[in-house]
This record gives C-alpha cells, structure tokens and sequence, in this order.
C-alpha cells in the first residue's frame, strides 16, 4: 500500500513544499524548504497586473451558477424519464452519448456561434456551456435516485388529488436530496475543474483560475513558486468538496449505474 | 399527464438543441466551406474540398492513431492498478477511511491543475524526478524526445485515474454477496481459483463500465497533453483534441477544422455507440 500511496501522492506533496519556498531554494534543488515562506502565495494574490482574485471569483460564479442551474433543470427531466420513461431509449442514449463524446468537436462550432452571439468572455455564455455538458451527468445519477424512491407514495398522493406538481416538489424533490446533494457536489467539481471551454471562450473579463494557472506556467516559466502557489490556491475548493461528496461519489462517477457501499 | 412529461423536459431539450444539435449542423455548414479567420465574413462554398483534404491529412490521422494508443495503454494499465489496490484494501484494516480519503485525492484536482504539477515535477530544474534520478547517478531530461514525453503523459493520466477505478471496483468488491465465497472455501477453492472464478465474473458488469468509461475518457485528453507538451516535441503527442484546438484556434483555418471535427465525430460516434452497447448490457441505460 505505501509505495502506492507515495507514488499518487507526491505531485501534490511535491507542490505544496514548492510553494513554501524562496526563489533562491527552488532555483538550487534543495528539496525541503529551510525558511518557509508565504512570499509566493502573497505575490499571486496581490501581484499588480495579475489579477488572480478576480478569476478566483469568476470561478466561483460561474461554478456555482452553473451548478444551481444543471440541477433545477434535470431535476423535473429526470423525474419525467424515471416515472414516464420519456423519449425512451433514444433520448437517454443521446444525453449518454454526449457523456462519452469529445467535446472538442462542440468546441469550434460554439466558438463561431458564441462570437457572433455576443456571448465570448461572458460568465452567462461558460454557464450556458458548463450546464448543457453536465446535465448527461446529473440527469442520469437524479434518475437513478428518483427510481429507487417507492412509487407506491406517489400513487397515494394521487388518489389524495394531489397534482403532479405537487408530488414532484413536496414528495419527489425531499426525498431525492441525498442524490440532489451528491450530483450538485460533483457538477461543482466538473465546472471549477474544466479547462478546455474556459480557455476557449474566455479571454480576461470571465477567464476561471484554471486558465489563469495554466497561462501562469507559459507566461512566466521561470516563477515556479508562483505556478506552485497559484495551483495549490486553486485546487483547494475542489479537494474540500470532495470530501463532503465520498458517500455518493461512485454513484456519481458511474452515472448512477453502481450503488456504491 | 401526457403533456406533463413532456412539459417537463422542455427545459432540457432546448439547451440540447441550441448547444448540441445546432453546432453540430453548423459544423457540416462550416466545413462545406473555405472560411478563416480572416474570410470570415464572407465564407466561399468549396463543396467537400475539406474533406478529401482532411482525408489526406497525415497530422490528423496520426493524432487519431496517437490518441487510441493513448486510450489503450493507460485504460488496461489504470485498471489493474485499481483492482490491485481495491483488493489490497478489501480487508479489516485500521484507519482504512483516511487511506481511501487519501488515495481519491487526486481525482478532486483538475486535470489542468494536475498537469501543470506533473510538469514541475519533470522539469530538468526544479523537478523531483530529475532530482531523484540524479542523485542515483542518471541524467536525463523529459520532453526532448517522443519516448520521454510519452512516457510523462502516461504517468500523470495513470496517477490522476487510477483512483477513478480503484473507488468503483472498491465499492464493487465490497458489494459482492457472501455466499459464493463461503462455498468455494468448502469446496477447498484456493485464493486464485476463487478470484478467477468467483471474483472476477462477478465484477464483470462493473469493470466492463469503467474500461468504457475510462476509454473515451482517454480518448478525449486534451488539458493534460496540452499543458505538459504541447502535442510535442514535433507532432509526436498529438491527441486529436489538440490538433482540432491548434488548427482552429492557433492557425484559424475553420473549415479545416471542422472537418475533421465531422470526422472525429463519426470515429467517436461509432466508439460511443459501441460503448453504449456495453453499457446497456450492464443495465446502465
């Protein structure tokens, strides 16, 4: 188990001693840091010209907004495909599909589109973009969590002259917060880690951390302090929020096939 | 009722039509025609010119080729090291919660994220691999030549994903009925006969899900290769997500691109659909 252990967990071992150290140890390859310091995560936040918060904040907005609406969307779509079978086969496939398929082959296309729309470097455009590729995800794990949830309370509101509106937010939606939890947490992570469509279709104003990290790497190679303190900075959001999801991550991660323990 | 199913999709399948299916027609528009970035007002139709163009592309075919080589080398790879772990922690063992916590860390980071750590980690300056190879005596620097910055692609795809298989063949393992083993025992079934025989058939629904998952996963790798190499040095890691990424946006020739954005949705299409089969199988679907 340890050297397994060691081997996954080294990248992130590796770059949290990095971002504690001076220029002048990294440049000389001493490997653990003999005067830490927090001068590299000082100078990404508030290096002038570098405006790391404001991306740290498009992050966020556009992560949590495209999570809010990824959900209230699939929501009643995969109450319609769990209690109707709707569109059947066909249109389960085609949500599966859109799982399985690049997404680069969306990219030059919605580019184009996106440009004459107005929408580039705009968080509503990326939100727009984040909701349609998660919803194969949340609709398909709500799905498998709305089927697991006994009809026959349904059928009981019914004949009680309950609407179906009703059923759906005052029976349906309480009972399915595990799963609704599960897959907000995990669409949380997809949008704060996607990095294909956020370079694309943002430039300065809705550009998230990941871009912002990764242009850090080609934009100044030699400040590796930086770089390291820039990811660290970024990847702490997710890591928290992954520990809140473990319970329901492999349901999640198998969109809803596998149970988990 | 009958209204209300449908009601309750529309939501759905109008962002599926404005940001699915409408590109995808746009795409076959733009590639019936020579359009660039600086024709782009007025597009001349050139018929299927940039298909057969594509169609004698070596670029875009060695991308494909590249990137199913990737797909196929790290899934097998990344799937025995899970199970391998899955079953090393399926027993009675103390603080089991923190090492799963620990061992699914790399799955929260982005893989952006994660590449540009990997390339630290290889940088022939500051990097810990170089380091260690050092000190025992090697001097070697990544990313010069193919082999090397092949094998660096790998490694991180391998460090990043093996947790992916290792959590679900893990739940996996802990699911399985007791039963069959108990009788296998009385039978005097040995461990390798009871992992062969019993272990193995029972998971085969679940492995055959993430060998699909991980599979097109694979086949989709564009932030890892992207940041590490480039698609370098040369041509020579070029996944077809980058070489779609540079042909439209480093060298703005549209048309071109999308179409091999039609071809590699035809190839990934088959894939899918192949993998949906499976998927199917599984109950899934």
């Amino acid at each position: 188990m340890i050297p397994f252990m060691s081997v996954l967990l080294m990248p992130i071992f590796f770059i949290a001693l990095t971002s504690f150290k001076e220029y002048g140890a990294i440049m000389s390859g001493i490997m653990f840091p003999t005067n830490p310091t927090l001068e590299n995560y000082f100078n990404v936040l508030y290096a002038p010209g570098f405006r790391f918060i404001d991306y740290l904040v498009n992050s966020i907005i556009i992560a949590v907004s495209s999570t809010l609406g990824c959900v209230l969307i699939s929501f009643p779509t995969a109450y319609s495909m769990a209690r109707f079978k709707t569109g059947g086969g066909t249109f389960s496939g085609y949500i599966l599909s859109l799982r399985l398929l690049p997404p680069i082959i969306f990219a030059l296309p919605l580019f184009i589109l996106y440009q004459s729309a107005g929408l580039l470097d705009t968080h509503i455009g990326l939100i727009l973009i984040y909701i349609v590729f998660n919803l194969p995800l949340t609709i398909l794990v709500l799905k498998s969590f709305i089927n697991d949830i006994p009809i026959e309370l349904e059928e009981a509101a019914l004949i009680d002259g309950c609407s179906r509106l009703k059923i759906m937010t005052k029976i349906v939606f309480p009972l399915a917060m595990p799963g609704l939890v599960a897959v907000s947490i995990l669409t949380f992570l997809a949008c704060w880690n996607e990095y294909l469509f956020a370079l694309i279709m943002t430039a300065k104003k809705a550009a998230t951390v990941n871009v912002a990290a990764s242009l850090f790497v080609t934009a100044y190679a030699i400040k590796y302090g930086e770089i390291a303190a820039s990811v660290m900075i970024a990847m702490l959001p997710p890591l928290v929020f992954m520990f809140l999801v473990q319970r329901n991550l492999v349901r999640g991660l198998t969109l809803g096939a596998v149970k988990g323990p | 009722m009958k209204l209300t199913k449908y009601l309750l999709i529309i939501p759905t399948l109008i962002l599926l039509l404005a940001l699915t299916l409408y590109p995808t027609a746009f795409a076959y528009f733009l590639a019936l025609h020579e359009i660039t970035v600086q024709t782009f007002r007025n597009p001349t139709f050139v018929g299927l010119d940039n298909f057969i163009e594509i169609s004698f592309n070596r670029e875009f075919w060695y991308a494909i080729g590249f990137t199913t080589l990737f797909a196929f080398v790290v899934t097998p790879i990344e799937m025995g090291l899970g199970l391998l772990i899955s079953l090393l922690l399926d027993r009675p063992l103390s603080g089991k919660r923190i090492i799963i916590t620990l061992i699914l860390t790399p799955l929260a980071i982005a893989p952006a994220l994660f590449a540009v750590m990997m390339k630290l980690m290889f940088n022939e300056f500051v990097g810990l691999v170089p380091y260690i190879l050092n000190s025992l005596g090697f001097h070697y620097s990544f990313f010069r030549d193919f082999p090397s910055s092949f094998l660096t692609l790998i490694i991180t795809d391998i460090i990043q994903w093996t947790p992916f298989v290792f959590i679900i063949t893990y739940s996996g393992l802990q699911a399985l009925p007791r039963e069959p083993y108990e009788a296998a025992l009385i039978d005097g079934a040995g461990s390798k006969e009871i992992f062969r025989y019993i272990t193995i058939p029972l998971l085969k629904p679940l492995l055959l899900i993430v060998f699909v998952l991980r599979l097109m996963d694979a086949f989709k790798t564009f932030d890892t290769v992207y940041i590490m190499t480039g698609g370098g040095p040369g041509f020579s890691t070029t996944t077809a997500s980058v070489m779609i990424y540079r042909a439209s946006f480093i060298h703005g020739n549209f048309g071109l691109a999308a179409a091999a954005t039609i071809f590699l949705l035809f190839i990934a299409s088959v894939a899918s659909t192949v993998g949906i089969r499976v998927l199917s199988k599984t109950g899934m679907v």
